[in-house]
């Protein structure tokens, strides 16, 4: 997004704002809606569960709400929105990791494969290029999943919401250098477990 | 001997000659007269070969680098340049304005090729521009400002530029050298390009596998106590108030009623009169009472008895023969492309309303 286009955005983020500040609750629907995609997005890719992505998503939301009044208006709404969604998504997989089950991944995949209820995004005419292209992200996810969680994250700021490493560094509290670095080997993991994958197939 | 420097230069210049040929351009630039004797001697190519390459093919006017300006004063004046004066012992006494007149055009240049100047510290050394009373020193150290940092950078930076040049956030002042690492290292180029690849992938598998994605916002009204089918700033209460206060307390209804409730125009068609049978009911009961006296006369008395009733058979028949109106069965109805037809049955019988809907839109 241009600058342009940032600082529109902002502008009308700041204006809805406002107005729940104001006393008009229904007007936050209007930063929900408009957040809700790359919000979920960003969720599912920590959590990798539809259903809990889902709960995430709408739990961020709610809490960003309630804790409106400590925002500071001069800051970006949606890094705020973005670290609050992430904070929320990690301690999740955390509590997940220490029960040490992680059914809602699996039953959800495999739900899906036995119901063959595979969400095709890309138009893919030959069915042997869309297994393909599957399998592969099924590999990518697998080593997403394989990422310290500080990796992770600031991967999935950087690769699915485009945010700049001054944007990273306000969503995670970290230093830039620090998001380069970060990002530097999160980028190598995934080369490399990409690459064992390869060898093994 | 002159051409082939300036061939070993280019080379050098552009990361693609060999040891050998910097060596021998190092042989070169010490006997060639061109160059100032101090210049000459302090060039080894060792610390920086490109930049010493680079500095030296400005020099010698060789590359349009330093702008033609800058190239034909240097060229002017290198005749004039004493080695003494460059070889001073004390560098401070040195004013670079006195030996190079075209020092403000030399500044100027720079500021124009800032982007893609890299001196080497010798060469700078020499030109006397790191002196800081000199302010072309300034302006190099500003502008082009490569070399120094480029020899300060920290290790972690050195290793994790290729990814910061994904994603175009390399610091300006490593960019220079980023790219001449690019050139320097192939494999370097061929990361950047796995790294872009897996970012794209990476999307195209978090969209894939998460789905559509739900609608939240009931879920989140619900959560923070907001009716989830409110329109942000549209309360019903307000709106009834806000008419109120501007209709003010008006009795409508019967005036309403009287003007809105406008009766619908008949669409009952009034049957045709019946036709009147030829003969009247008055002339047909006298005719009757004479044909009942012609038949008394010279009939049975039964067939009297068998109009008892009183009724009066109607003597001539008339021309058409009408059925009860609710025997009426209408088979087919016409009617144009704007007009509506309903049938209704009512007790009366059928009730055809047509209703015409005007010209068409």
């Amino acid at each position: 997004m241009i600058d342009e286009d940032k600082e529109l955005s902002r502008e009308e983020d700041m204006a809805m704002v406002m107005a729940v500040l104001a006393g008009d609750s229904t007007a936050y629907r209007g930063l929900v809606e408009k957040y809700q995609n790359r919000v979920y997005s960003l969720t599912y890719g920590v959590v990798r569960n539809r259903e809990d992505a889902r709960e995430l998503s709408q739990d961020a939301f709610v809490k960003a709400f309630n804790n409106l009044k400590t925002f500071r208006l001069e800051a970006s709404f949606y890094t705020w929105l973005y670290r609050i969604a992430m904070n929320l998504s990690i301690d999740f997989i955390r509590k997940r990791k220490r029960r040490k089950t992680s059914p809602g991944f699996e039953e959800d995949i495999a739900s899906r494969d036995s119901n063959g209820s595979i969400s095709d995004v890309h138009n893919i005419a030959s069915p042997s290029k869309n297994l393909e292209r599957k399998q592969l992200y099924q590999k990518i996810m697998d080593s997403l999943e394989k990422l310290p969680d500080d990796q992770k994250q600031v991967i999935l700021l950087r690769e699915l919401e485009g945010l700049s490493y001054r944007e990273i560094s306000d969503v995670m509290g970290i230093p830039e250098g620090t998001v380069m670095s970060r990002l530097f080997y999160a980028r190598k993991k995934m080369q490399s477990l990409l690459a064992d994958e390869r060898d093994l197939s | 001997m002159a051409n082939e420097l300036n061939q070993l230069l280019f080379r050098i210049r552009d990361g693609l000659a060999t040891t050998v040929e910097v060596q021998r351009a190092h042989t070169l630039v010490m006997i060639d007269e061109r160059l100032p004797v101090g210049l000459r001697q302090a060039i080894d190519f060792r610390e920086d070969a490109v930049g010493d390459a680079v500095g030296l093919l400005a020099v010698l006017g060789a590359d349009s680098l330093f702008g033609e300006v800058l190239r034909e004063g240097i060229a002017a004046d290198l005749a004039e340049v004493d080695e003494h004066t460059l070889e001073a012992s004390n560098r401070d006494e040195l004013l670079l304005e006195e030996v190079w007149p075209l020092a403000e055009a030399f500044v100027a240049a720079v500021r124009q090729e800032a982007g893609t100047i890299e001196m080497a510290a010798a060469v700078l050394d020499v030109l006397g521009l790191e002196s800081p009373q000199l302010p072309v020193a300034e302006a190099v150290y500003d502008e082009a400002g490569v070399v120094e940092i480029a020899v300060d950078w920290h290790v972690d930076i050195e290793q994790a530029w290729v990814s910061a040049m994904v994603d175009g956030e390399l610091p300006p002042e490593a960019r220079h050298a980023a790219i001449r690492k690019l050139r320097e290292d192939p494999a370097a180029g061929a990361e950047m390009t796995v790294f872009a690849t897996l970012g794209s992938d990476l999307r195209a598998a978090v969209q894939d596998e998460a789905g559509e994605t739900p609608y939240l916002w009931s879920g989140v009204a619900e959560g923070i106590g907001v009716d989830a089918e409110a329109v942000a700033g549209w309360d019903g209460a307000l709106f009834a108030a806000a008419v109120r206060a501007q209709a003010g307390e008006i009795q409508l209804a019967d005036e309403v009623m009287a003007q809105v409730v406008t009766p619908l125009p008949s669409m009952v068609e009034e049957p045709p009169p019946l036709p009147q049978p030829a003969n009247s009911r008055r002339w047909g009961g006298l005719l009757m009472a004479l044909a009942a006296a012609a038949v008394l006369m010279v009939a049975l008395p039964t067939t009297w008895n068998q109009n008892t009733t009183g009724t009066a058979a109607p003597v001539a028949q008339a021309s058409a023969q009408f059925a009860s109106a609710g025997e009426i069965v209408v088979e087919a109805l016409e009617h144009g492309d704007n007009s509506t037809v309903h049938q209704i049955m009512g007790d009366q019988g059928a009730v055809i309303l047509w209703i015409d809907e005007g010209e068409a839109q």
